[in-house]
């Protein structure tokens, strides 16, 4: 699904490059979950950017589902993710202005959904998750657990084939944790591809592959 | 889509109310004063347009000998003789105009104005009725406005009611009521109260005009050319008639007639002489608005782009989530055009509403000027909303779309992108804003300072304690007697001509020059009481008949017009139709039309007694009122049947006062508007410099900077546009001033030092208080918890 080959990034500092990534090649196949470790500045979100096409590398070629990514143009770019790929933050980035209905709806929105079929494919986001009593609660209005549930019901609403989650239980409890990663079990069973950033071994071990970074280096 | 948008938008406009207001109200005045600009405009180009047969109707104007100016007044005779002889030329209207007392019943006696025309009229013009008839080919018919009749009959139906016209005289005429009109619309250079046949008209020996008589002239008269192509030709063949008017009237030899088109009637502002149909607004009113309103709009769009960039971070999350959840840069570009579309749409909205109370309020301030906006019966408005909607959007709304829509999701929430609006565009757009505040304030500060200065302006003779009553040969005597005897009037003067009321035009000629001039035919004291001032020479002998005919006093410009002093004019010979006389005096030069046309040369012939047909009083001092009122007393005494005319002479400068004063309101009004817009504007750039600025602020404080080094800390980035935005508003706001001015006033007291001064000082006080308000703030917070907050 996934074929990233000596990808480079990096930032000029002065008259130098600070590599953020450094001549990394990634395969990643359908219906794996994949977690990413590493200390802070390896590259983790980098690199997660990278794969969810929301930010340029200077180097390296991208294929994704066999198409040659670093030869699209930014429209392309943005059809192909906009299909395929669903985000999910540590930081929830609900829109404040939207109830949890209407937040969920965007992704929708943004691919020219009919308005009989989003009502039905929202309505049933919000009973897979159980959230049918908070669809019109503004996100202020929920806990922090319930925001992320949220943001994964919108990540999934395009029926996307892969999740980038970057650390996605990083501002929950351990309970509110866990309820997540069972989610993400459970799509992964249900076979999408997901690909987390993670701090925490725990949830690393609900993944079936681990990468750590360093400097913007796989090192194992 | 849209509903989802709309939806953010409100939820957006309601949450940031204060932004949303000040945006809001700011563009609604932006285009309130627009829309009232452009209504202004169209309505000073719209006179006479609603004629159906316009392109075909003529006005004839004469061109006299010896006389520049060509004059509005036409003979008589030569409307049935072009028809008669014309092939080209299907039909004439003559009109002439009177005031004369009017009864009807057994109310008091009125003063009215009565209109007498061809039957034709109605052929020509398109003026609605609204019940009876408008037949006036019956002698006996008058026609009324709607004005006119509730003037007349108060309630009553005026229909078949009798009027007497001339009431009073020996020769007084009853009319019977056929029918009432629509009022003539304000833009129509016709205007009129009472209309009826051309053959009711009374001479002032009481005789009816003859159709043939060459030494009349009609106020005016049009033709009717079906084929608009012939009028080259017509105007051509109407010369034959030149020297018949010619020997008709020695004193105003036609030399040609020209053809003036219906659409251009309204447009000789002040080319044409004897002209006693109403001109449009002066060019100034038609443009002055338009340049007004396009800097408060273009003012109130800075802002809006100034305060959306600037509040901009609190959106960045949203746009950034809206881009990883597949919004490509053209949504967003369209979303944020749309949220701008919504509010200028909310700003059209509420113009609609501030117009509704400002356009009356404006048509008060200024006679000669109805504007409306009826938005919904007049296509052209229509569009001009939309047109002026978009661009509005466009305008205030791309800057910020862009700005907004450029950065990419990562850089948002990785926190590398903050606060917008302090960058050089910004600034910019702070410093036109600057500018524009700056030539509003100057302007209104200008035009208050020239109201003080036409205050206290020595016109050349005296405007305060004197008033003027018109009479005839038959109430004169009685009257002057009568008014003697007023306790509250301190002199009398009997005249024929009167300043700024009537004059004639006559050719001056002296060394072979002819120079047109205005001659007033004076009685005796006329000087005293109307305080001229004599620079050289003596006035005429009072109460003999010495001076008579052959003696001349001069104003300073009629004398400098050939070329002389006051000193040397004196014993200069000159002459005029038929008569010779000896400059006797020179007076100081005299504003007969108050401030607006330039100084014009005048000359004083004395007048017998007999000739006397007004009467001008002088009022002991600052009881001009009780005279006034006194004299009213006793002619009601003398003719209960008559209406009493009587004018104040400072009415002349009355009408230069109350354009300088509204002037000055609508400047003071736009100035106050243009100042807020720019605090608004400048307090959003100002906080989010200090925000931007707030950890280095406190850690300064912490290591001892002083309030003054914070100041420039945060002004510095601000300080060379406004030094620059202020000179060249204060550059701008001279010129565009006197612009104005001198195209309203030819005597105005421009720009003065104390103006610029005073409009500097306002506007560094504004930018002062903005700041300092802001900084004050800053200055007010914990440099501990400062830090704390933003580590």
């Amino acid at each position: 699904m996934i074929d990233l080959q000596h990808i480079f990034k990096w930032v000029p500092v002065g008259g130098a490059r600070n590599f953020l990534l450094r001549d990394l090649s990634l395969q990643i196949g359908e219906g794996e979950f994949v977690s990413i470790m590493g200390p802070s500045g390896s590259g983790k979100t980098t690199l997660l950017n990278v794969i969810g096409m929301l930010d340029h590398f200077d180097e390296g070629e991208y294929k994704f589902l066999h198409e040659e990514v670093h030869k699209m143009k930014e429209k392309q770019r943005t059809q192909l993710y906009k299909q395929y790929i669903g985000f999910v933050f540590q930081a929830y980035h609900l829109i404040d202005e939207l109830t949890v209905y209407e937040n969920i709806e965007t992704p929708l929105l943004y691919q020219d959904v009919k308005g009989s079929e989003r009502k039905a494919l929202v309505a049933d986001m919000l009973d897979r998750f159980n959230i049918v009593g908070k669809k019109d609660l503004f996100p202020n209005q929920l806990s922090g657990g319930q925001q992320q549930l949220v943001g994964i019901a919108r990540a999934l609403i395009a029926k996307p084939k892969l999740i980038l989650a970057d650390e996605p239980t990083g501002n929950l409890n351990s309970k509110q944790g866990e309820e997540i990663m069972n989610i993400f079990s459970e799509l992964n069973q249900q076979g999408v591809t997901i690909i987390q950033v993670t701090h925490s071994e725990k949830n690393a071990g609900y993944g079936s592959r681990i990468i750590e970074l360093l400097d913007g280096r796989i090192v194992n | 889509m849209f509903s989802n948008i709309f939806k953010l938008i409100f939820r957006n406009l309601y949450r940031y109310k204060y932004y949303s207001i000040v945006n809001i109200l700011g563009l609604s005045i932006g285009v309130a004063a627009l829309v009232w600009a452009w209504q202004t405009y169209r309505f000073s180009f719209s006179y006479d347009r609603f004629h159906q047969d316009r392109d075909q109707i003529f006005r004839i104007l004469s061109k006299i000998e010896g006389r520049d100016v060509k004059l509005g007044v036409c003979p008589l005779p030569l409307g049935p003789m072009a028809k008669a002889d014309l092939s080209a030329v299907s039909d004439y209207v003559r009109l002439e105009n009177i005031n004369l007392s009017l009864k009807a019943g057994q109310e008091e006696a009125l003063n009215s104005r009565v209109t007498y025309t061809d039957p034709s009229f109605f052929d020509f013009f398109n003026f609605p009725l609204v019940t009876g008839v408008h037949e006036i080919g019956d002698r006996s018919n008058i026609l009324l406005t709607e004005t006119s009749a509730k003037k007349i009959f108060g309630t009553k139906d005026p229909l078949g009611q009798t009027v007497l016209l001339h009431a009073g005289e020996s020769y007084q005429q009853p009319m019977k009521v056929a029918g009432v009109l629509k009022d003539p619309p304000v833009n129509s250079s016709i205007q009129f109260e009472l209309i009826t046949n051309m053959e009711n008209y009374v001479k002032n020996d009481s005789a009816l005009l003859k159709a043939d008589d060459w030494t009349w002239l009609a106020d005016a008269i049009f033709l009717k050319i079906p084929d608009p192509a012939n009028a080259v030709r017509v105007e051509k063949e109407l010369t034959k008639y030149a020297p018949i008017q010619a020997k008709a009237r020695q004193d105003l030899k036609a030399e040609h007639f020209i053809l003036d088109p219906l659409d251009e009637v309204a447009n000789h502002d002040r080319d044409i002489a004897s002209n006693v149909l109403s001109q449009r607004p002066e060019d100034s009113a038609a443009y002055g608005p338009l340049v007004l309103a396009l800097l408060i709009l273009i003012s109130s769009c800075l802002n809006f782009a100034n305060t959306t960039v600037a509040r901009s971070n609190q959106r960045l999350k949203e746009m950034g989530v809206r881009k990883v959840l597949g919004g490509n840069k053209m949504q967003l570009i369209r979303q944020s055009l749309l949220e701008c579309g919504l509010m200028v749409f909310l700003a059209v909205l509420l113009s609609t509403l501030l117009n509704s109370w400002w356009l009356p309020v404006f048509n008060n301030m200024f006679t000669g000027i109805k504007i409306s906006a009826d938005y919904f019966s007049d296509p052209v408005l229509l569009r001009t909303m939309f047109w002026l909607w978009l661009g509005v959007t466009l305008i205030a709304g791309l800057y910020p779309a862009f700005y907004i829509s450029r950065y990419n999701a990562t850089q948002i929430f990785r926190g590398s992108v903050k606060f917008g609006g302090t960058n050089l565009f910004s600034r910019v757009l702070l410093g036109l804003q600057l500018l524009v505040a700056c030539i509003t304030v100057i302007a209104g500060f200008a035009f208050s300072r020239n109201s003080d200065f036409q205050k206290n302006f020595d016109f050349g003779f005296a405007v305060d304690d004197v008033f003027s009553v018109q009479l005839n040969k038959n109430t004169f005597d009685a009257y002057h007697q009568a008014l003697s005897q007023a306790k509250s009037v301190e002199a009398l003067a009997g005249t024929r001509g009167h300043i700024s009321s009537s004059y004639k035009f006559i050719g001056l000629e002296a060394k072979g020059e002819k120079k047109e001039t205005r001659l007033l035919e004076v009685g005796d004291r006329y000087e005293e009481v109307m305080e001229l001032q004599l620079l050289s020479g003596r006035w005429f002998k009072p109460f003999s008949t010495a001076d008579l005919d052959h003696t001349i006093v001069l104003s300073e410009k009629a004398a400098s017009e050939f070329g002389w002093t006051a000193e040397t004019a004196l014993g200069q010979q000159v002459k005029w139709d038929t008569v010779h006389a000896q400059v006797i005096g020179v007076t100081k030069d005299l504003y007969m039309t108050a401030f607006f046309d330039p100084i014009e040369p005048v000359a004083f012939a004395k007048v017998q007694p007999s000739a006397y047909r007004t009467l001008v009083v002088k009022s002991r001092l600052g009881q001009v009122n009780a005279a006034f009122d006194e004299a009213r007393a006793i002619w009601s005494g003398l003719y209960p049947m008559k209406p009493f005319n009587a004018f104040y002479q400072n009415e002349i400068a009355a009408e230069a006062h109350r354009v300088n004063a509204s002037i000055a309101t609508i400047f003071f009004w736009f100035a106050i508007i243009s100042a807020l817009l720019t605090a608004t504007g400048l307090f959003a750039l100002i906080s989010l410099t200090i925000l931007k600025k707030l950890r280095e602020i406190a850690i300064r404080r912490v290591v001892g900077a002083s309030p003054g080094h914070i100041v420039f800390i945060v002004n510095k980035s601000y300080i060379l546009i406004f030094v620059l935005s202020l000179v060249l508003g204060v550059f701008a706001g001279i010129a565009l001033t006197r612009l104005l001015m001198d195209l309203i006033f030819v005597v105005n007291v421009g720009v003065h030092g104390p103006t610029l001064v005073y409009s500097i000082a306002g506007i560094l006080l504004l930018v002062a208080v903005t700041l300092g308000i802001k900084i004050w703030h800053t200055l007010s917070l914990k440099p501990s918890e400062v830090l704390r907050a933003n580590q």
